[in-house]
């Protein structure tokens, strides 16, 4: 990354006191601190030109302040300020090398970044292969400013720049990768292949793709073969070994209590119901038949306590941890790159493999090649396949255990156990209807895991086709063709021993209701395979024009083009009963319109047919766009941005009006204007934009919708309008506003940059009050519930990023330090919340003043002191009505904690190294947000054995008040409610602020010479990797886990990794 | 590689070939189909696209004709000629509580009138027919189906705007027509646009246009009764130039459609022992419409006295039209929805009694009592009826308003009675309801002949309310 920011360099300049009158000399540097000779220097005022001496030194007569104008045969040009006495050391870089400028990437064209007004974050190869992450986005977490990694309830990741800017649409930022927008899985992309990743994140950088910009473009490119590069060949493997998963990461109840509460509810006649039951014969589990033996006089209450003691001694974890394995992953990659003097290549091959802890595997192949060739002086043709090949199959060890805990999955030698506690029937049942014949119809759940076989292949084909033909000087007309076709085929071939099909066709089982013997089974024995296809083609074409001016004190770039862009999706499902998967014979004569009798309870059910309906969606786009960016003297930018989108989504009023989503913005490079001599400041820049991107709602549509009912009383057919028609349904509009500072101090040892902005949604989707008279409001049975361009809202927040170099000799040590915060907040928004979904959660409700994701909870008002209840609050009383409690009738009773989720996010890496070894590690940390502890619920644990671990801190007797908040447990539970209001009030919202470090790692560089042997090759490093999810603090004091409450996290991953080029 | 060019750079020709070929991919962009853009994204989503679905919205019988909450039972409330009890009037709930003592304040803060909604519901389907039938690109006078329900759309329209502009919009006086409010006239489907109160007369003169526009696109009777006919525009034609005071016209429309059919029941042949004596589409109705109404339900509205002495003892519309309740009152039970529902649609007898009032009002009195006579002969029992007899045109109207008014009962029709005949023909007819010992009067031309617009419409759009 240094490195890169050093690239930033152009010139260093340093102020002397020993000042020359009337004179500025200095001296011309190239790379490797090298001088350079015969660089021609040139004062534009007093139209002086001189060139550098042999030793790169050089003298001007001068006579007041004027502009030097260097330029050298293959380097960069530059121009500078410059004032009498003033002594110059210039470095010079490159061109075409290495260390040249840092190019931001828009997906349409390439800038040099001090040429750009907008917010980008380029992330280049170096900090993109730092992490293992077999896919692009996991490695830029913790990485890229302003990205936003938030984990759901099931640890899913979503990701998200700048925080929110809609509310009920796709808040997922744009994913491009070689300039056109990615369509399915971005996995699929083999991160080995990539050369840069570069993040828009304000106006300016990201309106050029218009209505799909508003949350933010990632823009990724991938390597390519250069003209005259000559032949390079890179190998990488690496091998990484996770840690095995935790069985005891969630907090629950332990075996003893388990059937402690059992008992209870025994004793108390909760099971007699199902005891009784010879309907359905449900399942009783292993501890209630023994208390039922005991009662039923059957077994002693010796022997019953005997064996419940023995039960009591399992812990059914123990073997779930015999039985998971390591997570392996091994990752190869080849690639092959270069180029004569008319061509150029690049070859890539890459093979992932990993099987994770219950075995799921995971393989992917990928095949990339890209060509460039000149046709003709002035038409170049480049030409791109990428293939991939991802297969991942689902886990066959069962990843969770019975909660039951007392209930094992296999015994001690580890042979599988029969599952008791969680069949569907009761075992003295299920042992009859075997004795007359029906299947096996125990439940095996160790072996149950490996009989479904779940896989999912996915095939991702990208063809790129591209014409760029030179006009006239400076002119470029360039055009584009992207095909894309993914194809996922999902089976699942669910074995004839699961229990599943097991089940199914037991259950289907007609059985003579006289006698007893079974007449006909409809669902014919063999495996069942659920097979669903889907298909995703897209057809992208671009043509543009490019027009790029450079001379002496101005640079104008300007583009313009048109696109069209179609995606369409198919898909489908069916299944077919009777698979043999050897033969692939199938039996599918079944009979799926007869309702059967089913076995036991006797309630009729069709068979399943399995077949869902084709799903097609079509979605087009068609778009004009243009940008220009001039700067004057080097100093002063400005750009502009527009761009107009039409779309099927859009309603057909929409698509007529010509109103684009535009951007403009301006930069200030204030280290280039004469009167700026601060030494120590190597660079400081000033950077403003102004503008609006776009988000879409595809589940939203212009078009009327209606549906059939039957026919009217007079025999007609009628139908009702299901969604109005919305001709002026448009995209939402983001209006943001940048302020940045770029700054390089104490020649570039403390660079960064802050940004802040501010943005503003306007006709973000949203469920619309609409006038009665339009028709379509609420009549009776008929309320379509309506989706327009109806609320607003606003954000603001920060971007600091800052890079030190503390030291920078042979031992080297470099800082880097990310730092976001984003705020938002709903603006308008007409329908009022559904006051106990906002509290849950269970959808979104935004609340006009506060953020889209925010925590709300009830009022808590402590235990009752003599029975230990939850009490709340209603108006000023304290109040043990759970059900007004939990109804309440405006917001102004819930308690509005913050935001939930983080506002401040970022990172702080390290990297140490000393000669050829380097050390670096990422800790990240989360802020200002809060987040809902789970606790006991006592309604679930009588209903369904839920256990947690708040169980053994609640309250018992009058005085436990005064240490906890966990209310007594009664039975029986006195109100559902009464869960309902504990497990939401105030009490169980915590902060979610936490500092986590993400990895360690080592490198070394294994020179490429050998005590003066011949080389073998360009270079090579060793490196070992070590990844985790290690908590180093939290904010909440019951050591909770924010991002990890019901799911455990990964666990620390070992990587051995290679990295030889030739 | 060498230095093999596929195109020598010197060649101009080929160069140029490639630049039109750059050029031309280009233009491909811009020379997509028009309606490229114009597909829906998700297939599954269903878009009415084809005649018959749009005849289907229009046929939505539940929404068409959905017997709760109708503007009707809102208005003819406020009439005279039947009274409830305290006890009755104290149980009732939402709008016909208030709206029987003429209170200012009719909604009571609900949200969602089901009665203003409904009726705008009603005539949204029928804008998004018209609309859609718009883009089915067929010749039109090829495709009497594309008439059909492009007649069924205006005429379904005009009738509910009818409705609407007799509760909400202000009654009709030739003086302040073009300055007093109506209701908004959506006019397409589009829920963008903006609600918009119109004036009386562009209310009227748009109603009028649809009603004149379906006409010329209707067949002469619809399929059933429930399907608009070009009677049905004719009668509503007339029934509205009647109020709009243009006696000629009103008497042309009248005219035209008895010309198409004249057919009315005779009441010697309906049982007046059944509960409801007259039958659902029965040979009298022109379009079959009805309202539900708990305020006028047998249990409740009890008949005013001096309007059912007003009856002769062979008028037969006495025994089929009222029945006495058990708790000793009589009961409306003459729909002509044969059931507990109450007929709002167009019947023959309206179209007699508009075509005589027409013609005695421009002093053809002999022609306008001919009229009423045939019809009146059949409600009659057979020869007990004497012929009316009138020396003045004054006269002659009297006698048709009076036997107008004991015909058409709780039809809604009342109120539009009311209305025109206070503000046209200064008729001074006041209506008085007695609730709790506390008597409450309607006064002709009072504001309270305007309901006021639910309140959520008038805070959504800003339109002006009716000071009530």
């Amino acid at each position: 990354m240094l490195k890169i920011l050093l690239a930033v360099a152009t010139a260093i300049a340093t102020l002397t006191l020993q000042a020359q009158p009337q004179n500025c000399s200095g001296q011309i540097i190239g790379i490797n601190q090298q001088p350079l000779a015969g660089v021609t220097l040139q004062l534009l005022k007093s139209k002086i030109t001189i060139t550098t001496r042999a030793d790169g030194k050089f003298n001007l007569p001068l006579t007041g302040a004027d502009t030097l104008w260097v330029t050298h045969v293959g380097y960069n040009s530059q121009h500078y300020a410059v004032q009498p006495g003033m002594v110059l050391t210039i470095s010079l870089m490159p061109k075409n090398s290495l260390m040249q400028e840092v190019v931001v990437n828009t997906g349409y064209q390439s800038l040099p970044r001090e040429r750009a007004t907008g917010s980008f974050v380029v992330i280049d190869k170096q900090t993109i292969n730092r992490p293992v992450a077999s896919d692009i986005i996991s490695r830029l977490d913790g990485n890229a400013g302003s990205l936003a990694f938030h984990a759901d309830k099931e640890g899913r990741m979503s990701i998200q720049i700048r925080g929110e800017s809609t509310i009920f649409s796709n808040a997922a930022p744009l994913i491009v990768v070689d300039d056109f927008p990615y369509e399915g899985d971005i996995n699929n992309l083999n991160p080995g292949d990539v050369e840069s990743v570069t993040l828009l994140r304000d106006a300016a950088a990201a309106s050029i793709w218009g209505a799909r910009a508003g949350n933010g473009v990632i823009v990724i490119k991938t390597k390519t073969g250069n003209i005259n590069k000559k032949i390079s060949v890179q190998l990488v493997a690496n091998t990484s070994i996770s840690r095995l998963p935790n069985p005891f990461y969630l907090p629950v109840m332990n075996t003893p209590d388990i059937i402690a509460i059992e008992t209870m509810l025994f004793n108390k006649g909760y099971y007699d119901a199902a005891i009784n039951n010879i309907t359905t014969y449900p399942s009783i589990t292993p501890v209630t038949e023994i208390l039922l033996a005991k009662r039923n006089g059957f077994l002693t209450e010796q022997d019953a306590a005997l064996r419940l003691d023995s039960l009591a001694a399992i812990d059914n974890r123990y073997d779930l941890k015999r039985i998971l394995q390591n997570a392996v992953t091994a990752r190869y990659a080849l690639n092959i790159s270069g180029g004569g003097n008319r061509h150029g290549f690049y070859f890539s091959a890459g093979y992932d493999k990993s099987s994770s802890s219950i075995k799921a595997i995971n393989e992917r192949t990928t095949l990339h090649y890209k060509h460039a060739i000149q046709l003709t002086k002035n038409l170049e043709f480049t030409s791109s396949i990428y293939y991939t090949l991802n297969k991942q199959a689902d886990g066959t060890l069962p990843g969770t255990t019975s909660k039951y805990l007392y209930q094992r999955l296999m015994d001690d030698a580890g042979n599988s156990v029969v599952n008791l506690a969680d069949a569907s029937y009761r075992q003295s049942f299920v042992e009859q209807a075997m004795a007359t014949g029906f299947l096996n119809w125990n439940l095996n759940s160790l072996e149950d895991a490996a009989l479904t076989n779940n896989i999912t292949m996915v095939t991702d084909t990208r063809i790129q086709a591209a014409l760029k033909y030179r006009l006239t000087e400076g002119f470029y007309l360039t055009t584009n063709y992207q095909y894309q076709l993914q194809n996922t085929d999902n089976k699942e071939l669910l074995s004839e021993q699961s229990y599943y099909v097991r089940n199914l066709i037991n259950s289907f089982t007609q059985v003579n209701a006289t006698t007893g013997v079974i007449t006909n089974r409809p669902i014919p024995t063999g495996a069942i395979l659920n097979r669903s296809l889907n298909n995703t083609a897209s057809h992208n074409i671009r043509g543009q024009l490019n027009y790029s001016y450079g001379k002496r004190f101005q640079q104008l770039t300007v583009i313009a083009g048109a696109e069209a862009r179609q995606v369409h999706g198919t898909g489908g499902r069916y299944r077919i009963y009777g698979y043999n998967n050897e033969l692939m014979l199938s039996n599918n004569s079944l009979d799926y319109v007869t309702s059967y009798r089913k076995y036991p309870s006797g309630a009729t059910e069709r068979i399943y047919n399995g077949i869902s309906p084709e799903s097609d969606l079509l979605d087009r786009f068609r778009s004009v766009y243009g940008n220009l960016a001039y700067t004057l003297y080097n100093k002063y930018t400005f750009s502009a941005s527009a761009r107009k989108d039409a779309s099927n989504l859009f309603g057909v009023k929409s698509n007529q009006r010509a109103i684009p989503l535009w951007s403009t913005g301006i930069k200030w490079q204030i280290h280039n204007e004469t009167f700026f001599n601060a030494n120590w400041i190597n660079e400081l820049s000033l950077r403003s934009t102004f503008g609006f991107n776009g988000n879409i709602n595809k589940s939203v549509t212009a078009f009327a919708t209606f549906i059939y009912q039957g026919n009217n009383i007079l025999g007609e057919p009628y139908a009702y309008i299901q969604s109005p028609p919305n001709p002026e349904l448009r995209w939402e509009k983001i209006r943001m506003l940048n302020i940045a500072i770029d700054f390089s101090l104490f020649k570039r040892n403390f660079t960064g940059s802050i940004e802040w902005y501010t943005k503003k949604g306007t006709d973000i989707f949203g469920y619309a009050g609409l006038d009665g008279s339009t028709g379509s409001g609420r009549l009776a049975s008929l309320s379509p519930s309506f989706q327009g361009n109806v609320a607003s809202m606003k954000g603001n927040g920060m971007d600091v990023q800052l890079n030190t170099m503390q030291f920078n000799s042979l031992f080297k040590w470099h800082t880097q330090f990310l730092f976001s915060y984003t705020g938002d907040a709903v603006t308008k928004y007409e329908r009022m919340p559904d006051l106990l979904n906002l509290v849950n959660a269970a959808s979104i409700q935004p609340v006009t003043g506060r953020p889209v994701y925010g925590i709300y909870s009830f009022a808590w008002a402590g235990l009752d002191p003599q029975t230990g209840d939850p009490q709340g609050w209603v108006q000023k009383d304290i109040s043990k009505d759970y059900t007004r409690l939990i109804n309440v009738q405006s917001i102004d009773e819930l308690v509005f904690h913050g935001p939930a989720k983080a506002t401040v996010t970022g990172s702080v890496r390290n990297n140490l190294s000393y000669k050829n070894f380097s050390f670096s590690f990422n800790i990240s940390y989360k802020s200002g947000y809060y987040f809902w502890l789970n606790s006991i619920h006592y309604g679930q644990l009588f209903a369904n054995l839920e256990t947690h671990s708040d169980y053994y801190a609640r309250w018992q007797q009058p005085g436990d008040e005064k240490y906890t908040n966990i209310p007594s447990m009664i039975y029986p539970n006195p109100s559902a409610s009464r869960d309902g209001f504990y497990g939401y009030s105030e009490i169980n919202v915590t902060k979610g602020d936490h500092i986590r470090l993400r990895d360690l790692q080592l490198n070394w560089q294994v020179p490429a010479n050998f005590k003066n042997k011949k080389k073998i090759y360009e270079r090579c490093s060793l490196s070992v990797i070590y990844n985790t999810n290690f908590l180093i603090w939290k904010a909440n004091k019951k050591g909770v886990d924010p991002d990890y409450q019901t799911v455990s996290p990964q666990t620390g991953t070992f990587t051995v990794g290679l990295n030889i080029e030739f | 590689m060498t230095n093999y060019y596929f195109c020598s750079s010197k060649n101009k020709v080929c160069n140029f070939k490639t630049a039109i070929l750059i050029v031309f991919g280009v233009f491909i962009l811009s020379g997509c189909k028009k309606n490229w853009l114009n597909v829906r994204n998700n297939k599954s989503v269903v878009i009415p696209s084809t005649i018959t679905d749009y005849q289907a919205l229009l046929d939505a019988y539940p929404i068409m004709h959905a017997n709760s909450y109708r503007l009707q039972d809102l208005i003819e409330i406020g009439t005279d000629g039947f009274s409830l009890s305290d006890v009755n009037w104290v149980a009732l709930t939402g709008f016909s509580k208030p709206a029987y003592i003429f209170d200012k304040d009719i909604w009571q803060g609900a949200k969602e009138v089901a009665a203003w909604n409904g009726t705008y519901k009603r005539i949204f389907l029928c804008n998004m027919a018209l609309d859609g039938l718009a883009q089915i690109n067929i010749n039109i006078n090829d495709s009497t189906e594309w008439k059909t329900t492009r007649g069924n759309a205006l005429f379904i329209r005009a009738h509910n705007y009818f409705w609407l502009m007799q509760a909400f919009g202000a009654p009709y006086h030739p003086e302040t027509a073009t300055q007093k409010l109506g209701v908004p006239m959506r006019l397409t489907s589009d829920i963008n646009e903006k609600s918009v109160r119109g004036t009386v007369k562009q209310c009227y003169d748009q109603i009028l246009r649809d009603a004149e526009e379906a006409l010329s696109l209707l067949p002469e009777n619809g399929i059933n009764l429930t399907r608009p006919s070009r009677q049905g525009c004719l009668a509503l034609k007339s029934r509205i130039l009647l109020m709009l005071d243009d006696l000629k016209g009103a008497e042309n429309a009248a005219l035209s459609a008895l010309n198409i059919n004249n057919a009315v029941l005779d009441y010697n042949s309906l049982n007046s022992s059944l509960t409801y004596p007259v039958t659902q589409y029965n040979i009298e109705t022109v379009y079959s419409d009805f309202y539900g109404s708990t305020v006028f339900a047998t249990s409740r509205c009890r008949v005013d006295s001096l309007l059912y002495n007003s009856y002769n003892q062979n008028d037969l519309r006495k025994s089929i039209y009222f029945k006495k309740q058990t708790a000793g009152h009589y009961s409306f039970n003459g729909s002509y929805n044969g059931n507990s529902n109450f007929f709002c649609g167009i019947a023959r007898d309206e179209i007699y009694f508009i075509l005589a009032e027409s013609l005695a009002r421009q002093g053809k009195t002999a022609e306008a009592l001919n009229y009423l006579n045939s019809l009146l002969v059949t409600r009659w029992k057979t020869g007990s009826y004497i012929n009316f007899q009138a020396s003045t045109k004054e006269e002659a109207i009297k006698i048709i308003l009076e036997e107008r008014r004991k015909s058409l009962l709780f039809r809604g029709l009342r109120w539009y009675d009311l209305r025109r005949l206070n503000s046209l023909y200064n008729a001074g007819i006041f209506v008085t309801h007695v609730v709790e010992g506390k008597t409450y009067t309607l006064e002709p031309n009072s504001t309270r002949y305007l309901m006021p617009i639910p309140d959520d419409i008038i805070s959504m759009t800003g339109m002006p309310q009716n000071q009530r």
